[in-house]
């Protein structure tokens, strides 16, 4: 301390705190209250120079507790002991109270603390509790110092017992541990260690056996720090990880003994765990990054993973491979391929999948992954929208997929669906055979070679396989429909060729399957088509009454009639049905949805039935149809490319309708423009267009949003890009001029050449050569195609969207406008 | 996804025979009402691997995101446990 003379800096602060103008014991009280403990103990103890009160002492007493609680929770132990012992001689407290012990722990003086025990005495409760709390230093301390606790001490005579039970444990002696333990009386300091051999003896075996005997120990035990790894090493999966970075040392390096890790690994442990505590997703390159730089001694687990995730960095292959060693030329383009699947590398994807299937065709055990790797590919480049699921080379990798695995049932009816969609009906039946030849009893495949061999008109090949299926699935109720309805296509073709008794068989055939009453209809219709007597006249009249009269029932006695062959206009006379008036909504609604139904082979004979009912469906625009009504009768005629329709019943759903749906204006200047609207549309109907965009947008209504998108922006625009990003496209070729147009072609089809070609050449040049194609449109485009060649190279540039003319709205062709009488679709955009 | 191998509690080698007891197994643990998550992730687990075919597509084409559970398990899986020495023990609890 400072003499006289000399103040020092604690001093002077205390004095002048006494000095202050509050009261000394309410400066005290305050300095102990805001937790400022040293000042507080300087100021207590000022006091108590002038006078010692039992409430200075005891303000005294917990200004020292408070300082030494602040020193220890800072790890300085040794300094809080000193203010611990300085309030038990200045205060009178007890030195043995509170924390002391923890202290002495704490700061490593076992032997203090053991000394302690010896100065409490046995067995007052103080001196059991301290027992309790000493029985892990008792445990660990060496002779010498266990030489101060009383022989008598539980401490001292349960100790073999324990050290005896931890060596069993250590050893794995399972029937001596339990023997050891079992000498350790209940009551024992040492109990909380009892139950945590007994649950670390148990890891592995009874993981909730030993969980329920770790939860019965207190935090506060002796054991607690053992306690603690017990806790963790039950832990499964890696949470066990995040627990291992809670513990010291010591305790890391038990747990990571226990869970068996390699010496040279727990470094690694240690940063996965690290990894784990983020909690945030795991990179893949983060992953890569840490594996391949702690590769060594690795397992072969470690590469697997590596080589799983390598996609994500497939700038480190060289790496991998100086650490986990090569890979196949195979594995490494499949490797690549999902690198490129992750950037979108679309050219990298077809690349590399390829050269892996053609690497692992070639291995004899590997054919199997050449057929997944065609059908993957399939399944991401098919339908996308640079390859329609009826491009060739898409077809042929499943068929080339099926030569490595051709027992992949799921394939076989992809492949026909395929075909059959595409028309390609040879093909499709080629498909059905192998299938049939490989699954001959399989109801999947057998279904496909029913709806084969009807698109085909091959009626008596399906029933019987229909009736092949049915004895493998009698309950099935399509097939029994397939089975009706291929006799009604029979009956057809033998009412065309005029063999009326064998039409009528079928049709005897199909009503024994027919189960729908419509479909009973149509039967009664073709066996009145199938003659020409009364009683035939009478079936007609009958059939077109169940048709519902009128316009339904005209539109199935024409679609029948030209189905075989007979005079739609006679027949509608022989049924007694003259159209005229209009037709309500329902009617309009039922035809539009009876075409739905029908196929796009069907589509010729139904624009010859339009033919004969567009004047009449065109009367009937103004009926009150619901809007979902005028919606589907819009859909369809889009579908059926029925632009008048289309147009009429769109400017009706938007006549008058301020808030009109904005999929009718979408119908309207579709039905208006086609595919061309983008060049063709007014300013006005532009603005439109746009308010309709917005509406439909704001509405949520997302399929709108993108037809009218699509009806905005340039057929020709490359996705993504614009019309001026197209023509700078094909501004920089530098190709022959009819290898540019077949680019064109395989960009946009024929219909596209066909298209721009209508745009700029002459009439007089395009109509014949529309002649001579005769209605065949590739061949059309093949025609334009050699004569546009001829043409000099920097016609490109009118042909491209950028320079093309701004045209106006070309003048409907007469036929489809005759019939649009009403004026309204005139009015509807007039600007 | 993850790892359907894990998921199902069977080894990378394992059969059909195998991963399908797995599953009946796992799904008769978790029935739906009772843990619908768990039953989910274990279908999807069994979809994943139920055939060779299946387990091949697995192995060329997944591209699931890593967890830490598969981190952990690619470096641990050849860790056998064991017990400690007497000495390491002592140490945790206070032995110098």
């Amino acid at each position: 301390m400072s003499g006289n003379n000399s103040i020092s800096p604690r001093s002077a602060r205390a004095n002048a705190a006494v000095g202050s103008p509050l009261a000394p014991e309410s400066r005290a009280r305050q300095a102990l209250d805001a937790k400022r403990f040293r000042e507080a103990v300087e100021l207590y103890k000022g006091l108590l120079k002038q006078e010692r009160r039992p409430e200075r002492v005891d303000g005294l007493a917990e200004s020292y507790a408070g300082r030494g609680r602040e020193l220890a929770a800072k790890g300085m132990f040794a300094e809080a002991l000193v203010v611990w012992r300085n309030r038990a001689s200045l205060c009178g407290r007890p030195l043995v109270d509170g924390p002391y012990l923890d202290w002495l722990l704490g700061a490593g003086e076992h032997d203090g603390a053991l000394r302690l025990l010896a100065a409490v005495g046995d067995p007052s409760p103080t001196g059991a509790d301290l027992e309790a709390r000493l029985a892990a230093v008792a445990l660990t301390a060496p002779d010498s110092a266990l030489a101060q606790v009383p022989l008598e001490s539980p401490l001292r005579r349960h100790r073999p017992a324990v050290l005896a039970a931890l060596a069993a444990y250590c050893r794995g002696d399972q029937s001596d541990l339990d023997e050891r333990l079992r000498a350790i009386p209940f009551r024992s300091p040492y109990r909380d260690l009892r139950l945590i051999l007994k649950s670390l003896s148990l890891l592995g075996d009874d993981t909730a056996q030993a969980a329920e005997l770790i939860a019965r120990i207190g935090h506060d035990s002796p054991f607690e720090r053992l306690a603690a790894v017990a806790r963790a090493a039950i832990l499964t999966g890696s949470a066990w990880l995040v627990a291992l970075l809670d513990l010291d040392d010591e305790g890391r390096q038990l747990l990571l003994d226990l869970k068996g890790c390699p010496e040279n690994r727990r470094s690694l442990l240690l940063e996965v765990a690290e990894l784990a505590r983020t909690a945030t997703p795991l990179q893949p390159a983060t992953v890569v990054n840490l594996l391949l730089r702690r590769s060594r001694g690795l397992p072969a687990t470690a590469a697997k993973l590596c080589r799983r995730l390598l996609p994500f960095a497939a700038k480190r292959l060289e790496d991998y491979r100086n650490a986990f060693g090569s890979l196949t030329e195979a594995e490494r383009e499949s490797l690549l391929a999902r690198g490129a699947e992750t950037t979108n590398d679309e050219h990298g994807i077809g690349r590399h999948w390829l050269r892996a299937a053609a690497l692992y065709s070639q291995r004899e055990a590997a054919p199997l992954q050449a057929a997944l790797i065609l059908r993957h590919l399939f399944e991401i480049v098919a339908g996308s929208g640079d390859m329609p699921d009826s491009d060739s080379e898409c077809i042929t990798w499943l068929e080339r997929s099926l030569e490595f695995d051709p027992d992949d049932r799921a394939t076989h009816l992809k492949l026909i669906r395929i075909h059959r969609q595409n028309n390609e009906l040879r093909a499709a039946r080629a498909s059905v055979d192998t299938a049939l030849a490989r699954f001959p009893n399989d109801p999947a495949v057998l279904l496909e070679a029913v709806e084969t061999a009807l698109a085909g008109n091959a009626f008596k090949k399906a029933v019987a396989l229909a009736k092949r299926l049915l004895e493998l699935d009698p309950i099935n109720s399509r097939v029994r429909a397939l089975i009706g309805q291929a006799h009604l296509a029979h009956a057809r073709k033998q009412i065309r060729s005029r063999r009326t008794e064998a039409a009528c068989k079928e049709l005897a055939l199909a009503e024994e399957w027919l189960t729908v009453a419509h479909e009973r209809s149509i039967a009664k219709l073709l066996r009145g088509l199938s003659a020409r007597t009364p009683q035939a006249d009478a079936l007609l009249r009958e059939a077109a009454s169940e048709l519902g009269g009128q316009l339904s029932a005209a539109f199935h006695l024409l679609l029948e009639s030209l189905r075989v062959g007979d005079d739609a206009a006679g027949v509608l006379r022989r049924a007694g049905i003259a159209l005229s008036g209009t037709s309500t909504p329902r009617e309009v609604a039922a035809v539009m949805h009876a075409s739905n139904a029908l196929a796009a082979a069907d589509k010729r004979k139904l624009q010859a039935v339009f033919d004969t009912l567009r004047a009449q469906l065109l009367r009937s625009v103004n009926g009150a149809f619901s809007e979902s009504e005028r919606i589907a009768v819009c859909e369809a005629a889009l579908r059926w490319n029925e632009s008048g329709l289309l147009r009429a019943y769109a400017d009706a759903g938007l006549k008058g309708v301020p808030a009109a749906r904005p999929i009718f204006v979408y119908f309207a200047i579709f039905g208006r423009y086609g595919d061309a609207a983008h060049w063709r549309m007014s300013d006005h109907e532009r603005r439109t267009v746009e308010a309709a965009l917005a509406k439909a947008e704001q509405d949520g209504d997302q399929r709108t949003v993108l037809r009218i998108r699509e009806l905005s922006q340039s057929p020709r625009a490359f996705p993504g890009e614009d019309a001026d990003d197209a023509s700078d496209f094909l501004d920089d070729l530098s190709l022959p001029p009819r290898a540019v147009f077949e680019l064109l072609i395989a960009m946009g089809g024929h219909e596209e050449l066909i298209r721009m070609a209508r745009e700029v050449v002459p009439a007089s040049v395009f109509r014949p050569l529309e002649r001579v194609a005769g209605g065949n449109r590739k061949k059309l485009a093949e025609l334009l195609l050699a004569r546009l060649a001829e043409l000099d190279p920097s016609f490109l540039d009118a042909v491209t969207p950028r320079e093309v003319p701004v045209t106006k709205p070309r003048a409907p062709s007469p036929r489809r406008e005759r019939p649009v009488v009403d004026d309204r679709q005139k009015g509807l955009f007039d600007d | 996804m993850i790892d359907p191998y894990r998921t199902l509690g069977v080894d990378a080698t394992a059969g059909d025979e195998t991963i399908r007891a797995a599953y009946l197994a796992a799904i008769r643990e978790s029935p739906p009402e009772r843990d619908r998550a768990r039953f989910e992730s274990v279908r999807q687990a069994y979809e994943a691997i139920s055939d060779h075919r299946r387990r091949l597509a697995h192995e060329l084409f997944d591209r699931s995101a890593p967890t830490i559970d598969d981190l952990l398990c690619a470096v641990d899986s050849d860790f056998e446990p064991r017990r400690p020495t007497e000495r390491r023990l002592l140490r945790v609890l206070g032995a110098k």
